[in-house]
C-alpha cells in the first residue's frame, strides 16, 4: 500500500469508538481521508457510517478517540463548532430553509450574522455565485421552488461561503433521478476542482466507482478496509461490505408458469394512455422507465387506489371493476408502495400488527381477533422471509429499511396473493438486504405468483426480470422477454427511442 | 428469536392497572379526609348526572383512535335537550322525540363526518366550527330560555335504580362493557388502530378509512344524543347554554386514560379511568370545601404529567 504523508492528510480519523444504549455503533475506527481527494464510505445499515459522520459533524459526541483535522486535534462539540473548523455535511433531509430565498439561505449559513444586509446576487461569495451560476439557479426563487438536486447545490454554496475545506453528502442520491445525479457529480467534480476534500457514503456502489477515489468500507461498527478505487471491483468491495461472498446478487430464474393471471386491456388515466399487458403466473414482470414515465400511476390504477376513465381488466379471464385496495384484494392482488414508511408500515405498531394486517380474516374468530392465530401466522411469515426481530411485539419503527421491506412482503404474502405488485422493493436498503429481497421475490413467483415489479435500477430489473416492460411519458414502449433485453435496449426504451 | 412475551400489550394494561391505582388511591385519600365522601348518597349524586358523561366519552375515545377530534360534543348535548324539550312543548309522543333526539345526534355526526371526509378539513377546525353553530342554534330556537316541562314518563327514563344503583349508571355500564370488548378484541375496531396509526397505509391494505371515519362521527353523535337524553331526563331541564366546554375536559381525561392526539391509541377503560379521576377531583374539592376555581390548576397538572409518561414511555421503546 502507498505510504500517506502526513501533509497529505486533511482528516485523521482515530480509534473511534461511540456506544448507544443495546450497540457499539462504532468499535475503534481509524483512517484517513487525503486532501482534495473524493472519499467514499461505504457499509451495510447499522455498519457505522452515520454515527461516524454525526460525529465529524458535531451532532453526536465521540466516546473514545482523536479526530485530527489539518493536522491539529480537533475536539466538535456542536455543529456550530463543526462549520468553524470547515466541515459541512449535507444530510439527506436537508438543512435549508424552503420559504426563504436561496441568497438568504446561503447567507444564513454563515455564522458571520452581521453581513446579512442586502439579499443580492452580488452581496454572496465569489465562490457562491459561481456554483449558483453555473447551474442556472435563480438566487432570489424561494427554496421550496427548487428541486432536491438544487437544493443540494445551495447547501453546498452556503459551505463554500464558509470556508469549508471538507463536504460530506450522506446519501445525496436517494431520491434523485438520473439526470439530477449527473448534476450532482458535476458539482462534486468541481469541488475537487476547489480544493475542496469529499466524503460520499451511499448504498449506491456504481456511484462510487463513478466519483470517488478511494474507498473505505466497515462493518458492524468496525472499520474492514480502505481501497483505491482504481484497484478494486464492486464485487470485492460489495464482499467486504457484507463479510461474506456474495456470489449470486440474483438468483436463477424459473419456469414461468402458462397460466395466464391478469390481462389489461387499452387502460387510459390522467399518466398514462392505452395500456396493454399481460402477467402469467410463476414470472416476474419488471416495469422500468425514467421517473414520471406513469409506471406507479398504472400500477395504482391497477390495485384500485385510483380511477382509470376507460379500458377492462381481466383476472384469470374474468372481467373485474377493482374500485378500491379492498376488492383488489379480494380478487387475490397485493400491493407493496413506493414509499414504505409512509404509505407500508405502521411505524408505532408491533411487528405482529404490520404482518397481520392484510389478511385480518385469517386471524380472528367471527368477530373478535385471535391472539394465537396471530401469533403463529407471524411468526411462521417471519422465519419465511428471514426477517431479523427481536419479538414480535417490538415495534416496527425498531427495524431497519431492508427487514421493514420484508415485513411488508410477509404482510402480503399472508394475505396469500395470486399477483404481487411492488414498487421500487430495494430502494433505501443496503446491498445484502436487496440480495435477500431478490431471493424472496423469486421464490414466490417460484411458487406460481406473478408478480410485477417496478424498478428504476437497470441492474435489478436486468437480473431479476424474465419479462421487461419499459414506459415513457404513460406509454409502453417496449414489452419483451429478458433474452430480447440488453442495457442499451433499455437505456433507449426508456427514453422513448 | 424469543417467543412472544408482549409486553407492550401489558404496558397498556399497566396504564389502565396504573390508572386503576389511582382511582382506589383518591378514593381511600378522600375517604380519610372526610366522612361525606364514602357515602352511598355521594356516589349516587356523582353517577347520576356524570355516568352520561361517560357515554359521551366512548364516542370521543373511537375518533381519538381514528386520529380526529370532536369539538361540538358540549353544544350537541345542549342541542339535543332543546330540541327534544321543543317536541314535547308540541305534544308529539315520546317515542318520537326521543327519535327525533337520537336522529339529531347522527346528523350532527354526518355533518361532521362529511366537513372532514369529504372536504378534508382539519377535524379541529372543522368540529370547532360546529360547536359554535349548533351552540348558536340551541340558544337561537329557544331565546336563550331553559325548557322544564317534560312529561313524566320522559322522566322516569332515569329515574329509579336496577340493583340498588341508579339507572343511568348502568346504563353506562352495560355500554361500556360491550364497548371496552369490542374495540379491545373485536376485528372492526381493529381497523380504527390502524387508520390512527397511518391512514394512507391503513388505505392501501384494504381498510376504508373514510367510510370508517364517517362511522364513527355519526357512532359519536348518536352516544351524545343518547347522554342528552339520559341528562336532559335526569335534571329534568333542557338549557341551551349548558355543557360549555365538557368536550376539553372529556378529550383531556381521554388522554390521560391513553389516547393520544396523534391516533392510533386509546382504549375505552383507561378513558373512563381518567374521567373517574377527574369527577373524583371536582368531588373532592367540592366536599373539602376548596373553591372549584381552583380545579383546572389539578386537572392540567395531571393532563401534563400524563403526556410527560407518555413521551417517556414512547422514548423507551424506540430505544
Amino acid at each position: 500500500m502507498v505510504k500517506i504523508l502526513d501533509d497529505e492528510i486533511l482528516l485523521s480519523i482515530q480509534n473511534i469508538s461511540k456506544k448507544f444504549p443495546g450497540t457499539q455503533a462504532l468499535d475503534n475506527v481509524s483512517f484517513k481521508v487525503k486532501k482534495g481527494e473524493v472519499h467514499a464510505l461505504v457499509g451495510e445499515n447499522g455498519a457505522g457510517k452515520s454515527t461516524l459522520v454525526n460525529i465529524i459533524a458535531g451532532v453526536v459526541h465521540k466516546d473514545l478517540g482523536h479526530l485530527i483535522f489539518n493536522g491539529k486535534e480537533v475536539n466538535i462539540q456542536s455543529v456550530q463548532q463543526a462549520k468553524r473548523v470547515g466541515i459541512k455535511v449535507v444530510f439527506q433531509e436537508l438543512s435549508l430553509v424552503p420559504n426563504l430565498s436561496v441568497a438568504e439561505n446561503i447567507y444564513g449559513s454563515s455564522y458571520n450574522m452581521e453581513s446579512i444586509q442586502i439579499m443580492n446576487l452580488n452581496s454572496i461569495d465569489e465562490k457562491a455565485k459561481d456554483l449558483i451560476q453555473k447551474f442556472n439557479i435563480n438566487p432570489k426563487k424561494t427554496v421550496k421552488e427548487l428541486g432536491i438536486a438544487e437544493q443540494q447545490i445551495v447547501e453546498i454554496a452556503g459551505a463554500l461561503v464558509n470556508n469549508c475545506s471538507l463536504i460530506i453528502f450522506d446519501e445525496p442520491s436517494a431520491s434523485l433521478t438520473v439526470s439530477e445525479i449527473e448534476i450532482l457529480f458535476d458539482m462534486i467534480k468541481l469541488l475537487k476542482k476547489n480544493g475542496l476534500t469529499v466524503i460520499y457514503i451511499s448504498h449506491k456502489i456504481e456511484e462510487i466507482f463513478q466519483i470517488c477515489d478511494r474507498v473505505t468500507i466497515l462493518k458492524d461498527g468496525k472499520y474492514i478496509d480502505t481501497k483505491e478505487i482504481k484497484n478494486t471491483n464492486e464485487r470485492e468491495i460489495v464482499n467486504l461490505m457484507v463479510g461474506r461472498e456474495l456470489k449470486n446478487m440474483f438468483p436463477e430464474r424459473g419456469e414461468s408458469g402458462k397460466k395466464l393471471l391478469l390481462s389489461v386491456k387499452n387502460i387510459n388515466g390522467n399518466k398514462f394512455k392505452n395500456i396493454s399487458f399481460e402477467l402469467y403466473s410463476g414470472e416476474i414482470l419488471g416495469f422500468t422507465g425514467l421517473t414520471g414515465a406513469g409506471r406507479t400511476e398504472l400500477l395504482r390504477a391497477v390495485f384500485g387506489i385510483d380511477p382509470f376513465q376507460s379500458g377492462e381488466i381481466r383476472i384469470k379471464g374474468k372481467k373485474v371493476n377493482l374500485n378500491n385496495p379492498y376488492e383488489s384484494m379480494k380478487n387475490g392482488i397485493g400491493f407493496l408502495p413506493e414509499d414504505r414508511k409512509q404509505d407500508g408500515v405502521f411505524l408505532d405498531m408491533d411487528i405482529k400488527e404490520n404482518i397481520i394486517v392484510a389478511n385480518l380474516k385469517a386471524n380472528s374468530n367471527t368477530i373478535t381477533m385471535n391472539r394465537k392465530k396471530s401469533e403463529k401466522n407471524t411468526i411462521d411469515m417471519v422465519k419465511k422471509i428471514g426477517i431479523k426481530i427481536g419479538n414480535i411485539y417490538d415495534k416496527a419503527i425498531s427495524l431497519s429499511g431492508g427487514n421493514q421491506q420484508k415485513l411488508l412482503i410477509a404482510r402480503w404474502l399472508l394475505a396469500d396473493p395470486q399477483i404481487l405488485i411492488v414498487d421500487e422493493p430495494t430502494r433505501g436498503i443496503d446491498v445484502g438486504a436487496k440480495q435477500e429481497v431478490y431471493f424472496i421475490l423469486r421464490d414466490l413467483a417460484n411458487h406460481g405468483i406473478g408478480i410485477i415489479f417496478i424498478s428504476s435500477e437497470l441492474l435489478e430489473i436486468l437480473g431479476l426480470a424474465d419479462r421487461v416492460i419499459a414506459m415513457y411519458h404513460g406509454k409502453i414502449t417496449g414489452d419483451l422477454p429478458i433474452e430480447k433485453i440488453t442495457e442499451e435496449k433499455i437505456g433507449e426504451l426508456i427514453m422513448g427511442l | 428469536m424469543k417467543n412472544s412475551s408482549y409486553f407492550i400489550n401489558k404496558l397498556i394494561k399497566q396504564r389502565e392497572f396504573a390508572l386503576f391505582m389511582v382511582v382506589i388511591g383518591i378514593i381511600i385519600i378522600l375517604s380519610i379526609l372526610s366522612p361525606y365522601f364514602f357515602s352511598y348518597f355521594n356516589f349516587l349524586a356523582i353517577s347520576e348526572m356524570d355516568s352520561a358523561k361517560g357515554i359521551v366519552i366512548i364516542g370521543i375515545t373511537l375518533l381519538l383512535i381514528t386520529g380526529v377530534l370532536d369539538l361540538s360534543v358540549g353544544s350537541g348535548l345542549a342541542l339535543v335537550g332543546v330540541v327534544t324539550g321543543w317536541f314535547f312543548a308540541n305534544h308529539y309522543s315520546m317515542p318520537i322525540a326521543i327519535i327525533s333526539g337520537l336522529l339529531l345526534g347522527a346528523i350532527i355526526g354526518l355533518i361532521n363526518a362529511f366537513l372532514v371526509v369529504k372536504l378534508q378539513m382539519h377535524s379541529f377546525i372543522a368540529t370547532l366550527g360546529m360547536m359554535y353553530m349548533v351552540r348558536s342554534v340551541a340558544l337561537g330556537i329557544t331565546s336563550g330560555n331553559p325548557f322544564y316541562d317534560f312529561p313524566k314518563e320522559f322522566i322516569n327514563i332515569s329515574k329509579g335504580e336496577i340493583w340498588g344503583l341508579p339507572k343511568p349508571f348502568i346504563i353506562l355500564v352495560i355500554i361500556f362493557g360491550i364497548m371496552a370488548f369490542f374495540v379491545d378484541k373485536g376485528r372492526f375496531f381493529k381497523k380504527l388502530f390502524y387508520i390512527g396509526s397511518n391512514n394512507r397505509a391503513a388505505n392501501l391494505v384494504g381498510i376504508d378509512s373514510k367510510k370508517f371515519t364517517m362511522l364513527m362521527y355519526v357512532f359519536a353523535g348518536i352516544f351524545v344524543a343518547f347522554a342528552s337524553i339520559i341528562l336532559t331526563s335526569k335534571s329534568r331541564a333542557a338549557i341551551p347554554a349548558a355543557y360549555v366546554g365538557i368536550e376539553m375536559k372529556l378529550i383531556a381525561a381521554a388522554i390521560i386514560g391513553g389516547a393520544s392526539l396523534n391516533g392510533g391509541k386509546g382504549s375505552i377503560l383507561g378513558s373512563i379511568l381518567g374521567l373517574i379521576i377527574l369527577i373524583l377531583i371536582s368531588n373532592a374539592m367540592t366536599i373539602l370545601n376548596i373553591s372549584i376555581y381552583w380545579e383546572g390548576v389539578i386537572i392540567g397538572t395531571v393532563l401534563v404529567l400524563a403526556a410527560i409518561f407518555d413521551e417517556l414511555t414512547r422514548k423507551k421503546l424506540k430505544t
